[in-house]
């Protein structure tokens, strides 16, 4: 039974590796691409540096052409409707304040991420050493659930400020930007099923707590 | 609870420990004292023959409704 346990550990801790691996694979070539220009910029070779956002369209005019790509397999121009790209946006157009506020969430978000890691490893190990039905496990459960579901509305503010400075410099021709595009819904999820699970075993505890107490 | 039991009351009327009751009725002394002291969430019906019968009183005896305040 534990030994199944365990298996479906590993599986879900790999498949969350394997889904924040491309994320994890962007941030460290853009940092290392941020540290070159930077570089460059303080030997006087750049004079500006160029503030690239991410940005989220939703293309509504599928006559108008983004950008075009050559296909190397016929030498042929083809256009381009991108949904998620990196722009030049001016830095001048942000707000310093926004820009604090993103880099505080972005934070929050990570350690919010390392707390319930923690304590779903708690929650194993103590299934593990056979303490299944245990209000503390009850609590280990609700607190991955809230702190994922805090996650999921705190990466929505993100995305929401990101989307508010770029509506003030952006605007694409044929596409407009979308936040939903951004929303990502996986934590909010595993949110909400691991406040189901909390509420089940809950459930499960108080029906033994009552047979137990039955005279 | 709204329901109060009274069993300390019928067995200090029959002059009865609660280690010879639960001896009597085959229950242990820890599970009576439970019952005794109103943590019990609920009662067999068995136990509650039992008890009738060994202090030869009604199940309203030992078991009443008091409307919550």
């Amino acid at each position: 039974m534990k030994k199944r346990l365990n298996i479906f550990c590993v599986c879900m801790i790999a498949a969350f590796l394997l889904s924040v691996s491309g994320n994890v694979y962007l941030i460290i070539e853009m940092f290392i691409n941020g540290v070159e220009v930077g570089m460059k910029a303080a030997q006087g070779e750049i004079t500006e540096i160029p503030q690239y956002k991410m940005v989220h369209v939703l293309p509504t005019d599928m006559m108008e052409t983004t950008g075009t790509v050559t296909n190397l397999k016929d030498g042929r121009q083809l256009a381009v409707k991108p949904i998620t790209a990196l722009v030049e946006c001016p830095y001048s157009h942000s707000s310093h304040g926004f820009e604090v506020l993103q880099g505080l969430i972005g934070l929050i978000v990570i350690i919010g991420f390392v707390y319930a890691t923690v304590y779903f490893a708690k929650l194993m190990i103590h299934i593990n050493r056979n303490i299944v039905f245990d209000w503390i496990n009850v609590k280990h459960l609700r607190r991955v659930g809230w702190s994922l579901t805090g996650i999921c509305v705190l990466s929505f503010v993100s995305i929401w400020i990101s989307n508010h400075q770029l509506a003030q410099c952006i605007e694409l021709a044929g596409s407009k930007l979308n936040i939903l595009i951004a929303f990502s819904d996986s934590s909010l999820i595993l949110g909400f099923i691991a406040l189901l699970a909390s509420e089940v075993f809950a459930i499960g505890l108080r029906l033994k707590e009552e047979n137990e107490l039955t005279i | 609870m709204p329901i109060i039991v009274n069993l300390d009351v019928m067995m200090a009327k029959r002059k009865i420990s609660l280690g010879e009751l639960a001896e009597r009725i085959d229950l242990t002394p820890v599970n009576l004292s439970i019952l005794k002291t109103g943590k019990a969430k609920a009662i067999r019906f068995s136990t509650l023959e039992a008890i009738c019968k060994e202090l030869d009183c009604q199940p309203g005896d030992i078991l009443e409704y008091r409307v919550e305040e």
